[in-house]
């Protein structure tokens, strides 16, 4: 799996790529407006909807049909919620509306881990980081190894499990994210840190069960277990989705990852080559793109994780055309094309395996 | 009290803040767990360009006091545009029943005086923030015997119409006089109010005076010069209390008018500061966000809200203009200049819009 799809380039090269970038971006921001604030809000009226009915009909979830389509809405409004409005509203998207509600900084998400971890983990480190092995944490999350470049321990031998736990129970890894508990367990974190981070997210947890496992099913009085039953697996279906959707993002075939030495000297444009050569997107209806939170367009939502996403269908046309310019692989394919990929790194590399030369991202 | 906390308490347990919020909206409510909406019950013409609404807050009104002013919000163009407006009106005993009203004048160039003309009507639902101010007779506290003179130009009759009608239901017998100046007479604001106030109260005088279009049979009176200052007040025994409101011009000139003529002159200003104390020579500064880790470079001839927004960093803003407070936020290393005095901001709290960096700077954001 070499990377000879993407050719090096030059110091000057990169300075330029960064600045074609720069500019695109500054133009896409000069338009965003009335337009981006309808649309979100248009998602938000989508998230309530869909939840308001997904829950009436699980309170007649005795019926069959009633509690499959309520699961599935309920599921589909949690995804929603999630993906194209909790993720982009955090990643400050929408802060140029000045509106509480959609205020990146106090966001908080209907999933058990808290948004003030998630703004560290994810804003912070991993779209700084992205795929730098030793400073990403969300290349395998500290469970899975995926690429060849990851030193190999027979724990790994097991993976295709871990990773089919990890999936099943997704938004309790990004809870548990940023609480280190390997650093905890070999005593390079204090138990002192642990608590005060749980402390918050032990509040979350306890909501956000409370709320889908005790207190609707009880409002729904006998059919208790119906309700628990829906929001159980409701919560299943996003999971499963957004695991899908985030593993498609970064570990496909082609993606690369970065020893930290790429840091040294980083230049913006250097910044965005690593960002490219690191995301793969995925083809797809709009609705598809809607549903992963346009995380289908990783690609443009790493160069320009501030530009609202529904922006990036649009920009990954003169994205394309840049990466072409500049002999750089443009990684895309089928959700079926690229998650085989990802299911296929999950079990070639539990077994041993060695890096493959790569190209690399400066020319000497 | 209790009541509604324990029923939030069970609510917040199912419901989040946003999503109460949410479905309120869409049954047509104005309710809402923390933000106070206003819907506007009564728009009505009050002189040239000038308009007065009436807006009902919901119950998370926490009232006001005469002489104060409000944050007010309304979704323009998918932006959340704030601007402050005085209360025109004088608080109600009970809370819950409050209503409040504002007068406007639209300045074609404002982008929320303008929509407001436009596009406000009963029905319209608008988003009330902060109340401030300190020109209030609870904080002055002036004594019974004491004369109070209120200088007005254009709008800056709206701050002083509350502060009238307070003094006036206070029921003292001390002089209470009104010099209010507009370009013509169909610029006048609260005619009918004002008339009333005459009739019910015999030490109320008002004097309004005309600065491009004279009264029918009556001379220019001309912007604000000291003889008018002498034939007003000239009689009167003791030095009154003075009250200036208007644009940054008249409120200068109103000030050393009545410096020698009044004990004590409350002030407050409505037009943005001029942009005239500035850094004398041009530097760059760095910038550094702290929270959000980013490092800009920018001039120390821009308010350090225009050089964010021009960087694409959204920063939540209201008045720009050194008045609401929104845009505050801590500067936690190095040094501003605050624009609309000229000196050095001492505290770490800094407004954002009328503040400029003079060394490189930190701000906590």
């Amino acid at each position: 799996m070499t990377s000879s799809l993407s050719r090096a380039l030059s110091s000057e090269e990169v300075a330029r790529l960064g600045e074609e970038l720069d500019a695109l971006k500054q133009r896409t921001l000069a338009d965003v407006g009335e337009a981006d604030a309808r649309y979100i809000r248009r998602v938000v009226k989508a998230v309530r909807y869909t939840e308001l009915l997904g829950r009436a009909l699980l309170f007649v979830g005795i019926f069959p049909p009633a509690w499959v389509l309520g699961t599935l809405l309920l599921g589909v409004s949690k995804i929603l919620e999630n993906m194209e409005l909790g993720h982009n509203v955090m990643h400050g998207q929408y802060d140029w509306m000045n509106e509480p509600s959609l205020n990146g900084k106090t966001y908080e998400w209907d999933i058990v881990g808290t948004s003030d971890m998630w703004r560290k983990t994810h804003n912070y480190e991993h779209h700084t980081y992205t795929n730098i092995r030793g400073m990403d944490n969300d290349i395998g999350y500290g469970l899975l190894r995926l690429f060849p470049e990851q030193r190999w321990r027979p724990f790994y031998l097991l993976q295709p499990l871990w990773a089919a736990l990890l999936a099943l129970l997704f938004q309790w890894g990004v809870a548990i994210q940023d609480l280190e508990l390997g650093k905890v367990f070999s005593g390079r974190k204090s138990k002192a840190e642990l608590n005060a981070q749980w402390q918050p997210l032990k509040k979350k947890i306890r909501y956000q069960l409370l709320k889908d496992y005790l207190f609707f099913p009880l409002l729904a009085g006998p059919f208790f277990l119906t309700v628990l039953s829906g929001n159980l697996v409701a919560n299943l279906i996003r999971n499963l989705w957004t695991f899908m959707i985030i593993f498609c993002g970064h570990f496909t075939a082609k993606a690369e990852v970065f020893p930290r030495s790429v840091l040294d000297n980083e230049t913006q444009g250097h910044w965005y080559l690593r960002q490219l050569r690191g995301s793969s997107n995925l083809r797809g209806s709009k609705l598809f793109h809607i549903l992963s939170g346009n995380l289908s367009h990783q690609i443009e939502h790493h160069l320009f994780p501030t530009v609202p996403a529904r922006r990036y269908r649009e920009l990954s046309v003169e994205v394309k055309a840049i990466c072409e310019k500049y002999g750089q692989h443009y990684n895309t394919g089928s959700l079926l094309s690229q998650f085989g990929q990802v299911v296929y790194r999950i079990f070639r590399h539990a077994l041993p395996s060695r890096p493959e030369r790569t190209t690399a991202l400066l020319s000497a | 009290m209790l009541g509604v906390n324990t029923e939030k308490r069970w609510l917040g347990a199912i419901v989040s803040r946003d999503q109460f919020d949410f479905w309120a909206q869409q049954l047509g409510s104005t309710a809402a767990w923390e933000r106070c909406f206003a819907r506007v019950v009564s728009r009505c013409e009050e002189a040239d360009d000038t308009i007065s609404l009436t807006l009902k807050p919901n119950a998370n009104f926490a009232g006001f006091r005469a002489g104060q002013h409000m944050n007010l919000s309304a979704i323009i163009a998918g932006r959340r545009v704030t601007r402050s407006y005085s209360f025109t009106g004088l608080p109600c005993a009970d809370s819950k029943q409050e209503s409040v009203s504002i007068t406007v004048r639209r300045d074609p160039a404002g982008v929320m005086s303008d929509w407001l003309y436009r596009h406000a009507q009963p029905g319209t639902v608008l988003e009330i923030g902060g109340v401030f101010g300190e020109m209030t007779l609870e904080e002055i506290q002036p004594a019974a015997t004491e004369d109070l003179v209120f200088l007005a130009a254009g709008s800056g009759i709206t701050p002083m119409i509350s502060l009238i009608k307070a003094r006036l239901a206070q029921g003292v017998s001390s002089l209470v006089t009104l010099l209010y100046w507009g370009r013509r007479p169909s610029a006048f604001c609260f005619d009918d109010e004002l008339n009333a106030l005459l009739n019910a109260h015999p030490n109320f005088r008002v004097h309004r005076l005309t600065t491009q279009e004279p009264f029918v049979g009556q001379p220019l009176a001309g912007r604000i010069h000291s003889e008018q200052l002498e034939q007003v007040l000239g009689a009167d025994s003791s030095a009154p209390r003075a009250f200036i409101c208007g644009n940054a011009e008249f409120v200068e000139t109103a000030r050393q008018l009545m410096n020698e003529r009044a004990s004590t002159c409350h002030v407050e200003s409505f037009s943005p500061p001029a942009r005239a104390p500035q850094n004398a020579v041009v530097e760059s500064i760095t910038l550094t966000l702290r929270k959000s880790r980013q490092v800009l470079t920018v001039s120390n001839q821009d308010t350090l809200l225009d050089a964010l927004e021009a960087q694409g960093i959204a920063v939540e803003s209201g008045c720009r203009m050194g008045i609401c407070n929104t845009c505050t936020c801590t500067v936690t290393e190095g040094q501003t200049r605050d624009i609309s005095t000229g000196q050095l901001n001492d505290g770490p709290a800094t407004r954002l819009c009328v503040s400029q960096p003079v060394s490189n700077l930190q701000l906590d954001l």
